[in-house]
Formats: C-alpha cells, structure tokens, sequence
C-alpha cells in the first residue's frame, strides 16, 4: 500500500496545476439520514488528459453497506447521471478494493462505515468553466435496501488554482487503496466452461501470501470463487459464474480479476476461452461425515468430559437389577441429549453466520458470561457429586413425569447436553476439520456435519443403548464407587478452578474473590443444611487446612518448579510483517492460541518448551509470533480463516523456503516442528525439500490433514 | 388426563403466538410510520404485460391484495421473492419493481428466476413515490379501500401468510 500511497501523490506532484477548489459539502437525503454523501475537487488538474480531480466521499452508519462496481450476488453500484452538465465530456470513476460480505447467506461485494472513491472529471476544454449538474445515485442495505439520489452542483473554474488540502488527503488515500495494473504477475489461462459454468484462472509472476481475489467486467454475471490453491508458482481457481437475466456465456467476453494480498492489490484482464475446466487438487481421502463422527467419538475421552461418562457409567452399576429395556431408554434420552445440542450449536452458529459475525469452535469461552455460567454448573455438579445436595426436580414436574410414564429419561437427556457442553473446550483429533468444513459449507451440510458430530460423541451411549448386556461386565458396586464419585468430583471441582482462572481475564480480581467466596458459602451452606453444624465445620476446616497444605508445599518447593519451563518471546501478530521476516532471511514460527483452548496447552507444555524444539525456537533466526484468541478479534479470525481454520490451536512455519507457509499438526510433536523448522529454512537435502514443499499449497495442506490424524 | 395435559399445550401454544403476533404487529406500526395513509393513490398504471391496473379499485375488493415493492438490485428481496411468488397461486398479489430498468430486462430477469408474481414497472419511482415506499422490500395487504397491513425487510412466507388470512 505505501508504495501506492506514493505513486499517488507523485501524480499530485505532476498534476502542478491547481485549481480553486469546489465543494459540495456533506449531503443527507433526509429519507434516508444513515448516509451522508460529498464531492470536493482536490484543487490539482492535469491538463494535458483535461482531467480535474475530485474525491467523492461516502459516510454509511453502523451496518448499512453499500456497493463495488460489481456487487456480488446482488446489489447495484453506486452511480452518477451526469448529463446536464456543461463542459464535462466523462466521469471516470475508480473503485478501492472492496470487502465481500455476507448477508443473509448472500454473498456481496461492497464497502461498509466509509468510503473514498476517486472521480476524475474530464473537460471538453479545460479552459473554460466546468458546471457539473449531476444525480449521484447511491445503493444502501441493511436488512432492508434504499436507492437514494443526491443532486450535486459544483461550479469548477479550472484556472482559479487552490487546492483543498481535505479533499486532497482524502483522494490520496482513496487512490492508493485503488487496486493498480500489475506489469509482474499475469494471467496465463482463463478458461470458461459453458456446461459446468465455471470459470478457471491461472495467474503467474507473483508469490502470494493470502490472495482473495474478485473476478468481474461481464455484464448481469456475478462470480464466487469455489476453489483456491497454489499449484507450483501459479495461483489457480475455479470460479462459479452465474448469470443474473439467463445462462451465463463468457466465451471471447472480457474480465477483469483484482487480486489483493497482504500490502498489495493489482488488476488483471483477460479474455474468455472455451475450454475444459481445472482439474483441482484431490481432497480428502476419508468421507466428510467419517471425519465427524470419529471426532466426536474422540471428544468422550477428552479430559473435560471424561467424568460426565463415568458419572454414567456409575449410575448404572448403581442400579441393581437392570431392567434392559429401561437402560436402554436412559441412554438413547442422553444420546438424544447430546444430538439436540449439537443441533443446537449448529443453530446458534447459523445465526451467527447470518448476521455476518465471524464463528469458530470455541468462541464461547470468549465470553465471559458463558464463563461465569460454567463456573456455576461444574462447581454446583461438583457439589452434587460430593453428596451434599440432590438435584431436585420441582414437585410439579416429577408428578408429570411419573404421570406421564417416561420414569425421568429428561434428567439423562439432560446429562447428555451437559456433557457436549463440557466437550466445547476440547479439541479432538478429527473435529477441528469436520468443524472447519462445516462452518465453510453450506447451511445443510453443515447441520448434517453437526448431526454426524453428535453422532460420533453418542456413540458410547448408543452401542450400550444397542446391547445393554455389556452394563453387566461392569464391575460389581462396591465402596469403590463412592471414592470413585469423589475422584469425579475433584475433577470437575478442578476444571471450575480452571474456568475460574479464563474468568479472571474478564473480571477484575475483587469481583473473582467475590464469586469464589459466594461458591464456598453456598457449598459450606449445603453441607450445613444436610450434615448439620459438626461436619459442616470439619469440612471447612479440612478444606483450610488442605489449601494450607497445598501452599505450604508450593512455597517449599517453588524453587523447584517456579521456572520448570523455559520462556519463548513472543511478539503480537497484529503488528509483525511476516513476509518481511522472510524476506529478511527469517524462518518464522506463528502460534494462534487461547488460555481456554486446553490443546494449545498441552502443546506447549509437552512439545514447544521441551529440548530439542524449545532450543530452535530460541535461534536467533527464528522469528515467534503469536496470536491470543482468548477475547474475540478480528484479525484473527481472519488469519485463521485464510487458512480455512475456524479454530484454535493451530500453529504454521514461514521461511525462506517456504513462503507460503507450513501449517503445522493441531497435535503438536517434536519431529513434525523441528521438521518443519528445517524444511521452511531450506536446510533439507533437495530431494525432501522437492516432496515436502508442495503443502505450501493451502488445499493440498487441507486434504493432507484430512487423510492424517493430525487435525485439531 | 391426556386432554388436561393437550387443553394446556394448546393453551401455551396459543399464548405464544399471541405474543408473536404482537410483536410484528408493534413491529410493522413502527415501520409504517413514514408511509402514506388514506387514501390509496387512485393511479391507473399498467403491468409489464401491458394490462391496465388500478391499485384503489383492487383494494375495494372482498378479497385481500398483496402488494410487493421490491428491485432487481435488492439482495434482501430475492429471499422475500420466492415467498411472494408461491403465494400468487392462492392470492391476488401485485409486484411493483422499483427502479429495476427497462421492461425487458425486469421481465428477463422475472423469467430467469421462475417469478410468476405480476409485476408493474417501474422505473422512475413514481408509484413507489406516491406511496411513500423508501425501502425494499416493502409488503402492504390492501382491503376494502385500506391498507391492512404494512412491513419492510426479510418477511417469512407464514409471515406474510398471516397478514393475508386475517386482513
């Protein structure tokens, strides 16, 4: 962008003529106050091309939106009827790099809160007086549209010469953000397949970082790019064209494709040929809904909810006598429990996704009133795992229940949607890639993915529920039961002193004291309540004299552990270049994290401060990154999706060798770092660096992971 | 005991599309503040296939009309237009495409996208104007020579269902 910023106020520089500026000043259409719309020449005029510059200048209110010259899959641009002027023989408009939105599941193409396009207005003869009589007409939307004109009058005495310095600034910095043509990179193949109606587009000459790239210039066509990948050193695409009156035919039509990259947008045109489309890269090797539903499976051993499935376990050995038919409906009612929420996930995320905000896994913990409604559920299950109180249902309900003859099945269909919620937290192998083509695919496949998610962590429930003979290989009840209800507790009592610390990041610490303070009084109270005044005081006293014990022995043996672990230092992503790191000859090392993200922690505990990798990333040429995803920000979500990530951990490798980068497994291991580390320094023999430089290319990375194990 | 228990679900059932239907109803008020009251432009005006329609006789009718203000430059409009268009095989629906361009082109796109609404065009916003429609989608039920009911935006087809049936 700077050089661009440059080239623009070179031009200024050569434009030596200036003129008395005109302003419109700011209009409203007041119909329609969210917009606020102003044309001002700059001052500058080039006379030798009798073009006079001027900024015209856009003001949206939060949510409204308006257009690019090709809007997407609906929309109109924004523009201007100027025929009834004097002197003015074209306006020649230019268009910044736009943003692609979604609403409603609508792909556009537009700018949003403000923005500056360029105008250039060209003279019959620059000489004499320009009178602009004009109807700027602008296209706005929310949730509903509005067309809105402006009539704009500017009377423009080319000779009279001051320059505006606001407009000025405002056309230099529009300018700059105007995609340039580009002399360096070119389009080696643009092909158009009538029958599929797709576009395919190969383009050389330039190293890309994270590309998004806008294709138009065919009339009533709109384009959506379905797949992106680098194949060697071209970046190819296919694109869907659709045809907004009839059938789309681009054959021999020319386009225009505008690519903008980090620092960096430039424009391409070509013309359309027939021909067969790309053949993309090959995708996964397992079946999508595989994907999920071994995923889910995996999340019943993740450490979160381990005790919920032991918890059940518990009350079936609890239960003499099984009667077969009965287990068997407690455990379809919590395999329905934990499919309805998955259901419900899904649902929330569509809504989320609807109204245009960025969705990841995980993205609740980035809340702090979900924090503080966890801390209440564990710490009150906790409780009741340690005998001092029982959940009970109101009188009411229990009497429908028993009326009604379901026996209760709505408590397991309720522990069934405690367990998927404790699940949230953990990332299991397998889930980060169903979760990240879900939240990508469509609104049906992904509640399908989501249906196979929940599918896949019901599954212990549903082959107990398919054979209820296996309860009876359980041991036999016995005192070991209690102790083991104990362990659970002490489990879920730890994972509420975990949540506890997430929370501290929100709150401040007096009001953590102060909830941390309420948890014990309500459990001392319990236990009050149902032991009396005598245990009630034992407990207290035991759990002083534990605490004590537990400080006593961190304060002896501080000296031991307070620095067990080496220090990396990071810096933040938001303000590190990393294609200049490269450039520079740096291998960079780039770590999307979050303090709820449990996976992310045990990859740094067990991989990146342990010998041999902690050393590398200590060298002096290797550059750490690091991103904190613990309170929701958009740069990293959109870090994350360029990737096609929807959530954290994930870890990725730039260097000289490998510009593009190497993403790393979710579950980290030495030899995948210090591999990755060699292989993007180019210190691998030629041979290696020949096989293992391809998974630069993002899609064959993605249908890497896919056919390994080493997905999130 | 089951028909205590069905009495209650229905009760519950009822209670809450009351609430529903209270809330689009404060709702629609809300947005139908800028909209021209009484009377109905008496303005003969004729549909894109050239038949003459006027929109204040319509609404002398018995039967309710449903009147669409939308543009083929609406995003918002193609999730309402489906909607609109399953419902003129049971209803009297009148489309007015605002500032949507040539006649041609607002019948090629009609066509391209199976809409079987009838559809006046028109180009210069004058009916819109008259009616003090500012933005699409706009949905208005007209009935014995009164606007019925009035919403903008995202309208679901039991939405505009509702408005039909009880105007």
């Amino acid at each position: 962008m700077k050089t661009q910023i440059f080239i623009a106020w070179c031009l200024f520089a050569l434009a030596s003529a200036t003129t008395q500026a005109a302003d419109s000043q700011w209009i409203t259409n007041e119909n329609h106050p969210p917009v606020k719309v102003r044309l001002s020449t700059t001052g500058q005029v080039d006379t030798s091309n009798k073009r006079v510059f001027s900024v015209l200048q856009v003001q949206l209110n939060d949510g409204w939106k308006t257009y690019w010259r090709s809007p997407g899959e609906g929309g109109v641009a924004p523009s201007i009827e100027w025929q009834h002027s004097d002197n003015l023989a074209a306006i020649d408009w230019l268009w910044p790099l736009p943003e692609t939105f979604n609403i409603l599941g609508i792909n556009t193409v537009g700018y949003q809160q403000a923005v500056a396009f360029p105008l250039h207005l060209v003279a019959e003869d620059i000489t004499q007086p320009i009178r602009l009589r004009a109807t700027l007409t602008l296209p706005s939307c929310t949730s509903v549209c509005v067309l809105t004109d402006y009539p704009i009058i500017l009377d423009i005495d080319p000779k009279q010469r001051k320059a505006n310095q606001d407009s000025a600034f405002a056309y230099g910095q529009a300018l700059s953000l105007v995609p340039q043509p580009d002399p360096q990179a070119e389009l080696t193949q643009v092909v158009w397949h009538q029958s599929s109606q797709t576009l395919s587009l190969a383009l050389k000459g330039r190293v890309w970082q994270q590309p998004t790239v806008f294709i138009d210039g065919a009339e009533d066509t709109h384009f959506s790019v379905l797949k992106q990948w680098q194949d060697g050193d071209q970046l190819k695409l296919i694109a869907a064209g659709k045809g907004w009156l009839s059938e789309a035919n681009l054959t021999g039509k020319s386009l225009s494709i505008t690519v903008a990259d980090e620092h960096f947008a430039g424009e391409y045109h070509a013309t359309a040929a027939q021909g067969l489309p790309f053949e993309p890269p090959a995708g996964s090797k397992l079946p999508i809904w595989l994907i999920a539903l071994m995923g889910g499976f995996i999340l019943n051993f993740m450490p979160c909810v381990l005790p919920v499935l032991g918890l059940k376990l518990n009350s079936i050995i609890r239960v003499p006598n099984h009667d077969q038919a009965h287990l068997r409906r407690q455990f379809l009612a919590s395999a329905a429990g934990i499919v309805v929420s998955f259901w419900l996930i899904a649902t929330a995320l569509l809504l989320l996704k609807v109204s245009g905000k960025s969705i990841g896994w995980g993205i609740q913990f980035q809340q702090p009133w979900f924090l503080a409604l966890m801390l209440l559920v564990t710490t009150i299950f906790a409780f009741n795992l340690l005998g001092w109180f029982d959940i009970q249902l109101p009188s009411r309900w229990q009497t429908r229940l028993a009326t009604s003859g379901n026996k209760g099945y709505q408590g397991h269909f309720l522990q069934g949607m405690f367990a998927t919620l404790l699940a949230t937290p953990c990332s299991a192998p397998f889930l980060g890639t169903a979760v990240a083509f879900a939240l990508a695919a469509s609104n049906t496949s992904m509640m399908i993915i989501f249906t196979f998610l929940g599918l896949g962590m019901a599954a212990p429930w549903l082959l107990v529920a398919a054979w209820p003979q296996t309860a009876r290989l359980l041991p036999k009840p016995g005192p070991w039961m209690g102790w083991l209800k104990y362990l659970f507790a002490f489990m879920l009592l730890a994972t509420s002193v975990w949540i506890g610390y997430l929370l501290a990041q929100f709150i401040s610490m007096a009001a953590l004291v102060l909830v941390i303070l309420c948890l014990s009084l309500l459990g001392a109270w319990l236990v009050l309540k149902r032991y009396g005044g005598r245990i009630c005081l034992i407990v207290i006293s035991t759990s002083l004299l534990l605490l004590g014990c537990v400080a006593f022995g961190a304060a002896l043996t501080s000296k031991s552990w307070q620095t067990p672990l080496p220090q990396l230092t990071w810096q933040p992503l938001k303000q590190t270049n990393i294609k200049q790191l490269v450039d520079a000859g740096h291998v960079v090392f780039v770590d999307v994290t979050a303090d709820w993200c449990i996976t992310c922690k045990a990859n740094k505990v067990g991989v990146l401060l342990q010998s041999p990798v902690v050393e590398q990333l200590q060298s002096n040429t290797v550059k750490l990154v690091q991103a904190d995803w613990t309170r929701p920000a958009a740069h990293i979500n959109d870090y994350l999706q360029q990737y096609n990530r929807y959530g954290v951990p994930f870890n990725i490798v730039y260097g000289p060798s490998a510009p593009h980068g190497i993403a790393l497994p979710v579950i980290l291991t030495a030899s995948a770092v210090t591999q990755a580390l060699q292989q993007a320094s180019g210190l691998t023999t030629p041979d290696e660096q020949q096989s293992n430089t391809k998974p630069s290319n993002l899609e064959y990375l993605q249908a890497q992971n896919k056919g390994t194990d080493e997905i999130e | 005991m089951k028909l205590n228990k069905w009495r209650k679900w229905t009760g519950q059932g009822v209670s809450f599309l009351l609430l529903l239907f209270i809330i689009s109803s404060v709702a629609d008020w809300w947005r139908g503040r800028d909209l021209i009251h009484q009377p109905i432009p008496d303005i003969t005006v004729y549909d894109i296939e050239g038949k003459a329609i006027n929109l204040a006789q319509l609404s002398q009718q018995q039967a309710p009309t449903l009147i669409y203000f939308w543009g083929t430059w609406c995003p918002v409009c193609n999730y309402v237009s489906p909607a609109v268009s399953w419902l003129s095989q049971h209803y009297q629906i009148v489309s007015v495409a605002l500032r949507s361009g040539e006649p041609d082109r607002v019948r090629q796109y009609l066509e391209h996208h199976d809409y079987e609404f009838n559809t006046i065009n028109d180009p210069q916003n004058r009916l819109g104007a008259a009616w003090g429609i500012r933005v699409t989608p706009t949905l208005v039920v007209i009935k014995d020579g009164k606007i019925q009911y009035y919403t903008t935006g995202f309208t679901s087809l039991p939405g505009i269902w509702w408005r039909l049936w009880l105007a």
